[in-house]
């Protein structure tokens, strides 16, 4: 049995199964590529249980990648490692990159990293963030065929310089789906003897406690700093866990205002979307970000929802702005969409100031595109 | 018959033909009392049933002529000296006693968005007659600065302005009707056929084949029916600070608030001023905004000379007209909007270009002819403040220089439509550019 062959083949036809794994990677690539990103998100980083179970998990709620997800977690659940040697796209990449044989390790001297991340991930959903999500092998290959740029690219072409290096060490030994299939064989696998099924039951205990204290710790030495972030943004902290950076909303926005944060404050927030107003801003009429998340990163909402959510607020640096010193301009009232900059006339020093209203104002940034002298920012608001 | 007989006898005149028409004035002129123009306002207002009736009356025609230009600011004089120059017979009546409008009585006096910068540099979007009338005023002594190649957006003196206008009016030979306030617009259907205004003279009628409305709030197309927008937008009075060279700078300059905008004259400074937003059509509205405004101005210019260095600036006046920036705008064939603007948009109906603006970028902004036009109404084109733009174009339309093109093109418009004995939205648009390309305007 090659290396190669992820798992024992038990007898079935090799070449039916090829076929299949072609016609699946054959499938997804187009599907990624052309697929409107609101289907999409049903589509591709959805087929993954294991974004499924620790999305429903983190954001205590049933998510759509979970019903997605549901049936293939019960066919993993009855066929061990099924995604693997039928479906996964990633896999037969890796795969074939591995056929190079350039290196061969003895896989069987390395320990199962993959489960280790899947409960260290499961673990840390609990208390909020889930460590290892962004490792998910659908999301790397949805982020990185449909990749904006070269970034977002980063992770896949890793995984695939990594396999040619060491043939097969992915998928068997750290891919935390594969790793989720072992554990979901391993509830099944009652014909184990009694003390293996303790020990196994020890360790996934162990990787549950050391995940969730982990996730608990990590947010507290992370910057305080807070980049803007789609609308429907769950918390700060959850968001950058529960984030695949499959790239979706930044596909969806038709702005084009969301992008792949690659100078974040903090190594946690890597390439997670946040929100820049170089050219654009976040319009009235659409919401198809808060359609787009398949991890729950961002929460569905509706239009109305949508509007009302603050993803900042704007903020007027007064002394810089043309209204101090007498020069015509009204471009940020103007423009507002929600009427949320007032020019307030003070009879006394008969000037105009203009002031925000924070009631009105969501941060959508159509004031700091229009600002002649670029005097508007939007602040990240503060959400406890 | 002295004169007091003379004004007995007068009065019984006056008695025996009722209250109708007074068939004479006297006038004393020297020791002498001689006969005058009649004043005519068709008698008093009477009281009817408790309720104050104009009674139904006819109006003398004071003209007719071929186009007539309803105000005298910047768009209707250059509107004016364009339709004059088609050969058309041009009249022009203005409300006060200058031209000029928001440029010299309103004392804005920086003349905006006249270049636009472009990879082949800077390039001059305000030319035509709007342009001749900046090049007359570098000819007068202190008469206006930065109107020089390479130099952009020219200040120039409001009395100089208002001199140079009038000079070359006249020259034109159009016809000027100084200190008539336009009232109402004389329609016969759906076309517009000329104008009452009121003056010292009474209420007078002038007819034309086509009517230009310059009069920046819209007026005349208001008065005509024809499809509008209303705005409301701040209100300011601008005033002019003298002594601003004998200033000095003590302690950190770089602090200290803006004592003004240059001028042609080296030591006075004009001072703009936003205001609150109000109704600009409200007669309250306005009356307060002066009265508040000029106290405002006067007290800012009390804290100005408590400052160290200030004590010798002085107000060396208040504008005669209030800061109106925004009142109606057309609702015409064509409505200019920001994202087109923005971009660059080109119209093969073009009749002005703009320059660039704080807020629209360093592209030229072309306007075409349907801003000018109404939707229904014949007989009327519009130029300057009140053309066809949304609510943010509408700050870039009422600039002076965009003001200077749309009055150029809306007057050349006008004495084409008269030459081809047509209305206004039946010009032959091809026609009309070349006719201004011709009296030196910018199409791109």
């Amino acid at each position: 049995m090659a290396d190669s062959d992820i798992v024992e083949t038990n007898g079935k036809s090799w070449n039916g199964r090829f076929i299949v794994r072609v016609t699946a990677l054959a499938l997804t690539v187009p599907a990624i590529l052309f697929l409107p990103v609101i289907w999409l998100r049903f589509a591709v980083p959805t087929c993954s249980p294991f974004i499924g179970i620790v999305s429903a998990i983190a954001s205590r709620s049933f998510t759509i990648t979970t019903a997605c997800s549901l049936p293939i977690l019960v066919v993993m659940f009855l066929r061990r490692r099924w995604f693997c040697r039928w479906l996964c796209p990633l896999g037969l990449v890796v795969e074939t990159c591995g056929r190079t044989k350039l290196t061969r390790l003895p896989h069987a001297r390395i320990p199962p990293i993959g489960q280790w991340l899947a409960l260290a991930t499961v673990g840390g959903a609990v208390v909020g963030w889930p460590l290892f999500l962004w490792l998910d092998p659908l999301a790397i290959f949805v982020g990185g065929v449909a990749a904006a740029s070269i970034v977002c690219a980063v992770p896949l072409i890793l995984v695939i310089v990594f396999s040619l290096i060491f043939p097969s060490l992915w998928c068997l030994k750290l891919c935390p789906l594969g790793g989720t299939q072992e554990l979901l064989s391993q509830l099944r696998g009652s014909a184990a003897p009694r003390t293996t099924r303790i020990a196994e039951g020890r360790r996934a205990f162990l990787g549950l406690v050391a995940g969730g204290a982990v996730a608990g710790l990590v947010p507290r030495i992370l910057s305080k700093k807070t980049p803007l972030r789609p609308p429907g943004a769950l918390a700060e902290g959850r968001f950058k866990g529960l984030c695949v950076r499959c790239g979706n909303c930044v596909r969806s926005c038709p702005s084009g205002i969301i992008r792949h944060d690659t100078s974040p404050p903090d190594l946690a927030g890597i390439l997670a979307p946040k929100i820049d107003y170089a050219g654009n801003y976040c319009r009235e009429d659409c919401y198809a970000c808060t359609q787009s998340c398949p991890s729950g990163a961002i929460r569905a909402m509706t239009l109305e929802q949508k509007n009302r959510h603050k993803i900042g607020l704007a903020r007027i640096c007064m002394p810089d702005c043309y209204l101090a010193t007498d020069r015509e301009c009204s471009a940020c009232v103007i423009s507002c969409p929600y009427e949320a900059i007032i020019e307030e006339f003070d009879r006394e020093s008969y000037t105009i100031v203009l002031r925000v209203d924070p009631e009105r104002c969501n941060g959508c940034g159509s004031c700091v595109i229009v600002c002649p002298p670029k005097v508007i920012t939007v602040d990240p608001v503060m959400v406890s | 018959m002295n004169r007091r007989e003379f004004m007995r006898a007068l009065g019984a005149g006056t008695i025996t033909l009722g209250t109708g028409r007074v068939w004479a004035d006297a006038v004393y002129r020297g020791s002498k009392i001689i006969q005058a123009e009649p004043i005519d306002r068709g008698g008093p207002v009477v009281i009817e049933n408790g309720k104050i009736i104009q009674p139904r009356r006819e109006i003398p025609l004071m003209c007719d002529t071929d186009v007539l230009v309803v105000g005298g600011g910047c768009a209707g004089v250059i509107a004016a000296l364009s339709a004059a120059r088609t050969g058309a017979s041009v009249t022009l009546v203005e409300r006060y006693g200058c031209f000029g409008g928001l440029w010299t009585a309103g004392q804005v006096l920086i003349v905006l968005a006249t270049h636009a910068k472009q990879k082949t540099g800077l390039t001059k979007c305000i030319r035509g007659i709007g342009d001749e009338l900046l090049e007359r005023l570098t000819q007068i002594k202190y008469g206006i600065v930065n109107q020089a190649p390479g130099k952009r957006d020219p200040t120039s003196d409001p009395e100089a302005t208002k001199y140079i206008m009038a000079k070359m009016l006249r020259e034109a030979k159009v016809n000027i009707l100084l200190h008539g306030w336009a009232t109402n617009a004389i329609m016969d259907g759906n076309t517009a056929k000329g104008v009452i205004f009121e003056s010292k003279s009474g209420c007078h009628a002038v007819t034309a084949k086509v009517v230009v409305d310059a009069t920046g709030d819209g007026d005349i197309y208001g008065a005509a029916g024809a499809a509008h927008v209303r705005h409301i937008h701040r209100i300011g009075l601008v005033h002019r600070r003298g002594n601003v060279d004998r200033i000095r700078q003590e302690g950190n300059p770089g602090k200290s608030r803006r004592v003004g905008a240059v001028t042609p004259i080296p030591s006075v400074k004009w001072v703009n001023m936003q205001g609150p937003a109000g109704d600009c059509l409200d007669i309250k509205t306005l009356t307060q905004c002066d009265l508040d405004g000029r106290e405002a101005i006067w007290r800012n210019l009390k804290t100005l000379q408590e400052k160290p260095g200030h004590e010798q600036v002085f107000l060396v006046d208040t504008a005669s007209q209030l800061g109106v920036r925004a009142s109606r705008t057309l609702t015409g064939l064509h409505e200019l909007k920001l994202e087109d603007a923005k971009v660059g948009k080109t119209y093969p109906d073009v009749v002005a270009i703009g320059g660039g603006y704080a807020f629209i970028g360093e592209v030229p902004c072309q306007i075409p002819y349907g801003c000018l036009v109404p939707r229904k109404v014949d007989g009327l084109l519009t130029a300057g403040r009140c053309v066809a733009a949304d609510n943010m174009m509408l700050n870039y339309t009422r600039l002076i220089g965009p003001c200077l093109v749309t009055g150029h093109a809306a007057g050349a418009a006008a004495g084409l439509a008269v030459d081809s004995k047509c209305q206004p939205r039946n010009v032959d648009v091809r026609k009309l550019q070349d006719l201004l390309t011709q009296q030196g305007a910018y199409l791109g």
